[in-house]
């Protein structure tokens, strides 16, 4: 008895030691993928996905997931620039009638939806027109709610008095105390959507539309099968049935998703214009995209991989030692960590020796600082501009971006027709002018930043999101402004509670960015068109009757010199009013592992990805020597 | 034991009558919860709707999920879903919160529960140890070790641990999870943080026990009738602490399933704490409730489960 | 003893109560210097008071225009605009290195110090305030008091702590509170998000200070000098500040050091999650920013806040429990 309690304190503490040991054998080597087989494309996403129905696929992170698993009726050519359209669902270029309003597609036969239990026998239907106007159907269906409306808004023959019918039916629902949120109605037609036969597909406009075709490359009107939807119901969402070359094998939304092959995928080829004259488009310089190794799968069958693996890691720390470990198949740097991967704009040597490439491309999109033009102290033109004249974009780009990022001028980029290489308001090189900002808030009535009552000018200047980097945004436009005597008030908001404010106009001035949905300067001039101001998309509420009559005219046309004039001469009107100050183009900088292979980066499209391919070998090799434990290997 | 009012004590009673007491807290929660997330929510209709929305679309959908109607009648409809435990779905993504409360109970749990039970093993032998040492140089060294430890903010034990074990010795990974035994490599590191988070805090309290059932009458006699040191505190000492640190490890059970939001978001683990977390940014109040609910229900029964094991322990300790 | 205990009929009375009220303290700083780490940690901790203070005085001298949200370029010297660290140059504000904007780390944890010490003292005080009232009432009249006021902290005590600071802290951000402040004259020398975690801090950690206070008012409540207090007459609320009051302060003591070092650290994890300070340079801000930059080697920021923060919290940790010994003789051994 005398020694029962060291025996205990022996057990507690050889159970304990048992217990790390445990661990330490657990835990020795530090690969995420555990027992991973087949070639399996590994990357990371740096937001949760919102859903994977097409409807509501909104988000870029939904959109890469969708864009593999569900097909339109065209894609993005993979590495055409300017940006391409080619046929995916549709067989070829569609017919459209001479006064471009009817247009009449013909779909691919022998198209098969993936496997899945939602069909009588597990396989996969074939595909036919009906699938399409189902799907646009509910799409535009008022008890989906779908974010993309605005796609097709007042666009198809019939489809707006379709909907504003079956949201009639659904308020009747509702009062009745029935289920609501149940597709009803979808078996009245739509004048303006047909389907002829069984593979051909006829849309009617009512008015010319020329972003059609880039719309109908999103993945709000790509196709799945009503029995999908059916079998499914709310949860449709979690369980994505397409025609694409990847099917969702595992999915867990706030983790990650695994994607297998769809081996039943029709054929469909990686382009091979050396060997295909037929896929050499015009406007595409092959040559070069075939010198800088794009093309080595040439006429390869896609997939190319048996699968892939994206990881859902919103911190930017982890997410970087992931690629830096080879963990990651590519990965645009955290803006933190550039001047370790791109020390004065080249690749750091270290990564050069390991093999790793980086590529830059101009992000299709523009930050900028919105003010609401409706507030009573910033309806006053001059403040504006004395504001726009206090900023030091120069200083954010070299510190905030690290570099990676263009002064804009204009909202438009610089790859986009419209763009102008024209601001008043803001010196060329982007540094702050101050002595021009002081003489603005003198004639914007605000003399050394102080009111007609003797008090300092505040201002609220609202960002959304919590992180240290919005923080650090926010901070450097109150020292910006403070330079101008003007005192600002930061204030951090979730994205929900800075919607709500937004559409309610109970604003000043707010931290934004915008990424175009297609390369056509409409689709972000459309903010500032008076009728789409709040509670519409446009919340700088800037009304200005040359630029709505401009926005109108150009709307109908397509892509021509006297259109692009017209977008010139709206972006001239918003840099002289100044209802937002456009900042920064981002540089995007992607770094690609040696054994990525295939890759022309892009933020417009998704289609991208399915085209890549990775060397398994050389990948097991790298990634071994790279992960010595206790620091030892190339470091 | 042998003296225990157990089992003649009224303990069913006392727990239906304890049971009975937290309805009213119950109540009270629900209503600060409604309140504090109708204020703050932002405008959920937004959430679902995106900005690009139009008024009539908004309306319909306010109705919909019920936000028409008065505030009473909102609370109201509170109450029945807590009752039938059902919070309905999502406003971000529209999944059923029961599917995402499974989906992250896994996760949370096989980091929580290790972490718990090794956390109370480790400072509790080291409070024995300690306190058979007291007073010498081991004592004064632990002592000192655990105020330091306690004192260092657990943000700057995360980034530190996992930038030189992870990132520079490549001995765990940086990030990510497993489900099944694979979980163990990935909540290698963020369990051993969260031991050495809670040893400093356990080990001073058990310390403190310890001490002062050793400073007892019966500990005094044993050690004039000439009983060994080790068998006074590791049978008698030991026993007697064992009511306090029950206790104490029952009341921090509720806790394990919400887990430690702060590791779940560093290191990649999708369990609750996370999930809590995106929902709090996202207003996502159907989740933000549901949790909130579930905790405070864990909270008081396992703290009327703590009263009763403390009962049941101590005989001099009567139900009532 | 104040002058209006006239009504006290014997001078022996007085004295008993002076005993009471007076002894105690005494004998507790008696033992309390007897420790040399808790005079060495309690003289620490004053270094820190000072500097705090002497931030606040600098930062009211300079007005709008404080030095810590400019860089050091800015401020006219030869320094880089971004991260450099602590050997780059001789130079005393450069001592620990420059953060991400050219700032100066040191300046920054200097301010950071004052940050610290209006969140833990203030944010203390609130809740020392409102769990002393709330427990004092409760223990001392007993009835329907006492039933509200178990009711009212066992219903805050079972939300989930981590949710309710959350929720005031997002609401206090927002809205119609958030506009009222920013419009009165406090927004001049203290931020919003500063002001709202002091109230976060007081509202939500109040409640085991009132368990305690709550049951030892019960305690001294029966005891003889109060009974005799009673039966002489006094009323109800004089009783209870003379008389219950100085018997269960040292409790309020106590808890005071315990919720400073909770304000502080509650004060980083806060502000790393986007909802406490945002304007007054603060540890947590700091350490927040930290987060990104420490795996890129740059630790001075971190390493600065973070060692304030270590130091600053062990001396009022060791403090603390030294204090506890001494106040609380029961516990030692």
């Amino acid at each position: 008895m005398g020694s029962w309690g060291i025996t205990l304190y022996m057990r507690l503490s050889c159970s304990l030691l048992a217990l790390s040991l445990c661990l330490v054998w657990g835990s020795c080597s530090p690969d995420p993928y555990p027992g991973e087989k087949g070639k399996i494309l590994h990357a990371g996403l740096l937001a949760l996905p919102k859903s994977l129905d097409p409807a509501g696929v909104e988000d870029m992170y939904s959109g890469i997931i969708a864009s593999q698993v569900y097909e339109g009726l065209f894609q993005y050519h993979p590495y055409a620039r300017p940006f391409r359209l080619i046929p995916a669902l549709a067989r070829e270029e569609p017919e459209v009638s001479k006064d471009g309003l009817t247009i009449t597609f013909e779909l691919r036969r022998g198209v098969h939806f993936h496997d899945d239990p939602c069909f009588p026998d597990g396989k996969g239907r074939e595909l036919v027109a009906d699938d399409f106007v189902y799907c646009f159907k509910r799409f535009a269906h008022p008890a989906v709610q779908s974010k993309g409306w605005w796609t097709l808004d007042k666009k198809i023959l019939g489809l707006n008095a379709w909907r504003k019918a079956r949201a009639k039916e659904l308020e009747d629902l509702q009062k009745e105390g029935k289920a609501s949120g149940s597709l009803h109605g979808m078996e009245v037609p739509v004048e303006g959507l047909q389907a002829l036969g069984r593979y051909r597909l006829q849309l009617r406009l009512t008015q010319a539309y020329p972003q059609l075709f880039w719309v109908l490359a999103m993945p709000y009107l790509s196709v799945y099968p009503h029995e999908a939807v059916e079998k499914y119901g709310a949860e449709f969402q979690n369980h994505p049935v397409g025609t694409g070359p990847f099917r969702v094998k595992r999915y867990n939304p706030v983790y990650r998703v695994v994607l297998e092959k769809n081996s039943g995928y029709r054929t469909v080829r990686v382009p091979d214009p050396r060997r295909r004259p037929e896929d050499r488009l015009p406007g595409w310089d092959w040559e070069k995209d075939e010198q800088a190794g794009l093309l080595v799968n040439a006429g390869k069958k896609l997939p190319l991989v048996d699968g892939m693996e994206l990881r859902f890691i919103l911190e930017d720390q982890p997410r970087w030692l992931y690629f830096k470990s080879g963990y990651l198949d590519f990965l645009i740097p955290p803006k933190d960590n550039m001047d370790e991967a791109i020390p004065a704009g080249k690749l750091n040597p270290r990564f050069a020796k390991r093999g790793v490439t980086m590529e830059t491309v101009v992000e299709t999109g523009t930050v900028y600082t919105c003010f609401n033009t409706e507030d009573p102290v910033l309806r006053n033109v001059n403040l504006r501009r004395a504001i726009s004249l206090a900023l030091d974009n120069a200083w954010m780009i070299q510190n905030l971006y690290a570099g990676q990022a263009l002064l804009a001028k204009c909202l438009i980029p610089p790859m986009i027709a419209g763009f102008i290489d024209y601001h008043p308001y803001m010196k060329d090189d982007g540094t702050a002018w101050i002595e021009k900002a002081k003489e603005y808030m003198k004639k914007a009535g605000f003399p050394g930043g102080m009111r007609k009552d003797g008090k300092r000018l505040r201002l609220r200047y609202e960002s959304a999101g919590a992180s240290a980097t919005q923080m650090q945004f926010a901070s450097r436009f109150a020292q910006d402004l403070r330079r101008i005597g003007i005192e600002v008030d930061n204030i951090v908001n979730t994205f929900p509670q800075m919607i709500g404010k937004m559409r309610k106009k109970d604003f000043q001035i707010a931290g934004l960015a915008w990424g175009f949905d297609y390369p056509d300067a409409q689709n972000i001039l459309q903010l500032l068109y008076g009728p789409n101001a709040s509670p519409g998309p446009g919340a700088a509420n800037f009304h200005n009757a040359r630029f709505d009559r401009l926005y109108e005219k150009a709307l109908t046309m397509w892509d021509s010199p006297e259109r692009t004039r017209i977008y010139q001469e709206m972006a001239k009107i918003v840099a002289e009013e100044v209802p937002w100050v456009p900042r920064v183009h981002r540089l995007r900088r992607v770094l690609r592992q040696p054994w990525l292979k295939g890759m022309k980066y892009t933020q417009v499209t998704y289609h991208f990805w399915r085209y890549l391919d990775v060397d398994l070998a050389l990948r097991k090799k790298k990634v071994a020597a790279w992960n010595k434990a206790f620091g030892g290997g190339d470091r | 034991m042998e003296q225990s009012l157990w089992g003649r004590g009224p303990v069913i009673g006392f727990v239906i009558k304890r049971l009975l007491y937290n309805i009213p807290v119950l109540l009270g929660v629900a209503l600060i919860t409604m309140l504090l997330f109708n204020v703050a929510s932002g405008d959920p209709v937004s959430i679902k709707l995106g900005k690009a929305a139009k008024e009539s679309q908004r309306k319909a959908l306010a109705k919909q999920m019920g936000l028409d109607k008065p505030l009473v009648a909102q609370y109201g409809d509170f109450l029945v879903q807590t009752v039938t435990l059902d919070f309905g779905e999502s406003w971000n993504d529209n999944t059923p919160v029961r599917k995402i409360f499974l989906r992250g109970v896994g996760p949370t749990l096989s980091l929580s529960i290790p972490a718990f039970f090794t956390g109370a093993i480790l400072s509790i032998a080291l409070a024995l140890l300690v306190a058979y040492h007291r007073g010498g140089w081991l004592d004064r060294f632990m002592t000192m070790a655990a105020i330091a430890g306690i004192s260092i903010s657990s943000l700057v034990y995360i980034l530190v641990l996992q930038w030189l074990l992870a990132d520079q010795l490549k001995l765990f990974p940086i990030w990510g999870y497993e489900y099944g035994w694979g979980a163990l490599r990935f909540i290698a590191l963020p369990l051993l943080i969260w031991v050495l988070l809670s040893v400093g805090q356990d080990l001073r309290y058990f310390r403190t026990v310890a001490l002062e059932e050793i400073g007892r009458d019966y500990v005094r006699t044993a050690r004039s009738k000439g009983l060994s040191e080790n068998r006074i505190l590791f049978k008698h000492v030991l026993r007697n602490c064992s009511i306090p640190i029950i206790t104490r490890l029952v009341i921090t059970v509720p806790f394990l399933i919400t887990g430690s939001f702060l590791l779940e978001i560093f290191f990649g683990i999708p369990g609750l704490g996370s999930t809590l977390y995106t929902a709090i940014q996202n207003s996502d109040f159907p989740v933000i409730k549901a949790f909130t609910m579930l905790g405070t229900v864990m909270f008081v029964l396992f703290n009327i489960l703590s009263d009763v094991l403390y009962a049941y322990f101590d005989p001099r300790i009567r139900l009532s | 003893m104040s002058s209006e205990g006239a009504l006290l009929e014997s001078a022996q009375e007085a004295g008993e109560l002076e005993l009471e009220v007076r002894g105690p303290w005494q004998e507790a700083w008696r033992r309390f210097k007897k420790d040399r780490f808790a005079m060495f940690f309690l003289m620490v901790f004053g270094t820190f008071f000072l500097l705090a203070l002497s931030a606040q005085v600098v930062e009211l001298v300079q007005g709008d225009e404080a030095t810590y949200a400019k860089s050091l370029a800015e401020l006219g010297l030869d320094f880089p605009e971004s991260h450099a660290p602590p050997t780059s140059r001789a130079f005393p504000l450069a001592l620990f290195g420059l953060d991400w904007s050219g700032r100066s780390v040191l300046l920054r944890v200097y301010h950071g110090c004052k940050v610290a010490f209006l969140v833990g003292t203030f944010g203390g005080i609130l809740s020392v305030l409102i769990g002393m009232t709330l427990g004092l009432l409760a223990g001392f009249f007993g009835g329907w008091v006492d039933g509200l006021v178990v009711y009212i902290y066992s219903t805050v005590a079972s939300i989930p702590y981590l949710l309710l600071m959350l929720a005031f802290a997002f609401i206090l951000k927002q809205g119609g509170f958030a506009t009222a402040y920013r419009e009165s004259f406090l927004a001049n020398y203290v931020s919003l998000g500063l002001f709202n975690i002091i109230l976060v801090i007081g509202m939500t950690s109040w409640v085991s200070l009132c368990r305690l206070v709550r049951a030892e008012t019960m305690k001294v409540r029966e005891l003889d000098f109060v009974q005799a207090a009673r039966s002489l007459g006094f009323g109800q609320f004089r009783i209870l500040f003379k008389h219950v009051l100085p018997n269960v302060f040292h409790l309020v003591i106590i808890s005071f050091s315990l919720t400073f070092v909770i304000a502080i650290k509650t004060e980083v994890i806060l502000t790393f999650l986007g909802v406490g300070v945002d304007k007054e340079p603060s540890w947590g801000s700091m350490i927040a920013i930290a987060k990104n930059e420490l795996m890129r080697g740059i630790w001075w920021p971190l390493a600065a806040a973070g060692g304030m923060l270590f130091i600053l919290t062990l001396s009022i940790n060791y403090v603390g429990d030294a204090l506890r010994d001494a106040l609380d003789p029961k516990l030692k051994d």
